[in-house]
């Protein structure tokens, strides 16, 4: 604490202690005019010194007060009263007095620190604890990330070294395939990167947001310019109602929670599936859905779908795992925004992964 | 004109060089600074028809090097910034850039971006100075003096405010608008409450001037930035 606010708090301490006190000198008066014992105003006095030390922060206040006590119960309520003379009882009296006075106001204090001590040891504890499963979490991460990085790296590296060792004999169409596949392996990092940077945005596992309006036409628009190349190959049909629909999000996050779903879609179904994009007003909501008519997801693993890491086993045409983290990183998006993502089955087979938004009136200020 | 003049300002070896690869194969020149005092030495020396600029350079703040240049010559300036956020680029906006790109870009985006720059250079020479009274871009025609716009012959039907947007999204073709600079120019004040109805206002517009609004030819959004009209 620097010099102003240590005086400032020495001077509020010292303000309550001598209010403290002067409340208990006119509560003495009044029981000394009702003839009350000697004893009251003591008991009144040792109460005051207790308040002192609940009220107070230091120890020096409590010695203040207690001395202070005993020379105004001298002053005012020992005989003769209004000097600081006293007889040989009344001596003890006060000795004592100051003795219980000093006692109460030591125990009072060490009690009050121990319990912030105790307090405070609590709030460290806690803090630990959730930085110790933050910790856990990105050691996963860190882990699963380093596994899942080198096999698109192993193929780049190993395609590139091809191609300059032997590119030159090979007959163009097969150079190309070799060529597209250090793309494609490129994307699939390009893509991983984006959600492993949204994934650092999370501080103490809350996403830090700058929400706005946005209309969800334009949303759909920029996400659909994101997809993988193996989009292509399938339809993608885009529903939007005939009014605008306008819904409060982060547009860049919303954008990549689209992303990710549609490139599912795209990655878990057989060429020529067709995926709807679709946005509806549901109350107070808006619920944007991603419906494929693909193989779907069983009924076991729907519950566990938006769990990081967990992927489902062999469902990819190229037999590449996913690395999970694009649908465990959606519902963390789409929580954070105040909304919820599930899935569902359609029939006669096929998935739709849907989640809702808040919805926005669309007014406009001329 | 036949090669372009493309300054590239990166300082990041690896990204100068696909660069220069990329223009190569299109036949453009170009030039490499590697920091913010070498491009204003550059640009005012060789006065090249396009500047690529990365924001991350070791001298200078690259929204400085765009003011600066803004002062004496008004050649497309398109910005690389390697962050996801938007608030740089939206500065270099409205510092006076053009349009922006963002790492990693493929090549195709950074050609595409260059041809749009390269339009608008060679459309504004071929005019110089002129203001037209009207406004021709592709299917799409505004007749100034008549305050009427038409698409394919037909007039199109617009509020004062939506024409007001069009008329600063056609003076400024092939350029990025920021929220804030469509705001300030159509309204006289943003306001940060004021984007969502802008938003709004972009998207009936749309609806009227574009022949399939879902598949937009004249007016692109960039979400968190702003809009472009683009020359067809």
């Amino acid at each position: 604490m620097d010099q102003s606010t240590q005086t400032l708090s020495a001077a509020r301490n010292l303000v309550r202690m001598a209010g403290i006190l002067l409340l208990c000198t006119l509560v003495g008066q009044l029981f000394f005019r009702l003839g009350f014992m000697s004893s009251t105003y003591i008991m009144v006095y040792i109460l005051g010194v207790l308040c002192t030390a609940m009220f107070t922060s230091g120890r020096v206040y409590c010695l203040l007060a207690t001395a202070f006590s005993v020379l105004l119960m001298n002053y005012f309520f020992t005989e003769p009263y209004g000097t600081f003379r006293t007889g040989p009882n009344d001596v003890v009296t006060l000795a004592v007095m100051f003795v219980v006075a000093l006692l109460v106001s030591s125990l009072t204090t060490s009690l009050k620190r121990q319990s912030i001590e105790r307090e405070r040891a609590n709030e460290e504890r806690q803090k630990m604890e959730a930085a110790a499963k933050q910790e856990q979490l990105r050691a996963n991460l860190l882990r699963s990330i380093s596994h899942d990085l080198r096999t698109p790296l192993t193929s780049i590296s190993g395609n590139a070294a091809i191609l300059m060792e032997n590119g030159a004999q090979m007959p163009e169409p097969k150079r190309q395939e070799l060529y597209a596949a250090i793309r494609d392996d490129a994307q699939w990092l390009s893509s991983l990167v984006e959600n492993m940077l949204s994934i650092t945005r999370m501080e103490n596992g809350q996403l830090q947001l700058k929400t706005e309006p946005e209309l969800l036409e334009d949303v759909f628009q920029e996400a659909l310019t994101h997809l993988d190349r193996a989009a292509v190959r399938h339809t993608i049909t885009v529903d939007l109602p005939d009014d605008l629909l306008m819904a409060r999000m982060d547009a860049h996050l919303i954008v990549q929670v689209i992303v990710n779903l549609l490139n599912n879609a795209v990655k878990y179904t057989p060429d020529g599936s067709h995926i709807a994009l679709s946005a509806r007003a549901e109350g107070d909501f808006v619920r944007v859905s991603v419906t494929d008519d693909g193989p779907g997801i069983p009924e076991d693993a729907q519950e566990r779908i938006f769990e990081m890491f967990f992927t489902l086993d062999n469902s990819r045409g190229d037999g590449r795992r996913g690395m999970g983290l694009g649908l465990s990183l959606c519902k963390s998006i789409v929580t954070a925004h105040g909304g919820q993502i599930e899935v569902r089955s359609v029939s006669p087979h096929g998935a739709c992964f849907s989640f809702t938004l808040p919805l926005s009136e669309v007014n406009i200020h001329e | 004109m036949n090669k372009p003049l493309i300054l590239v300002v990166e300082d990041d070896m690896a990204v100068a060089r696909l660069i220069a690869t990329t223009l190569e194969t299109q036949n453009y020149q170009y030039h490499r600074a590697q920091n913010g005092a070498g491009a204003l030495l550059d640009a005012a020396s060789c006065r090249p028809d396009v500047m690529l600029l990365d924001l991350g350079l070791p001298d200078m703040d690259g929204v400085e090097v765009i003011r600066k240049i803004r002062e004496w010559s008004n050649m497309p300036i398109i910005v690389v910034s390697a962050r996801t956020e938007d608030s740089d680029k939206v500065c270099a906006l409205d510092a006076g850039a053009d349009d922006y790109l963002t790492k990693p870009f493929s090549v195709e985006e950074l050609l595409a971006r260059l041809r749009v720059a390269l339009r608008r250079v060679r459309y504004d020479s071929s005019r110089p100075g002129a203001q037209a009274s009207v406004y021709e871009n592709g299917a799409l025609r505004i007749d100034y003096a008549a305050g009427c716009v038409y698409r394919d012959g037909v007039e199109i039907h617009l509020t004062p405010i939506e024409y007001k947007l069009l008329c600063v999204l056609a003076k400024n073709t092939g350029k990025v608008l920021t929220h804030n600079y469509l705001l300030n120019e159509v309204w006289g004040s943003p306001s940060a409450s004021d984007t969502p109805s802008l938003r709004v206002f972009m998207a009936t517009l749309r609806k009227k001037v574009e022949p399939d609004p879902s598949h937009p030819e004249y007016i692109q959004t960039h979400i968190g930035v702003g809009y472009r009209m683009i020359r067809r």
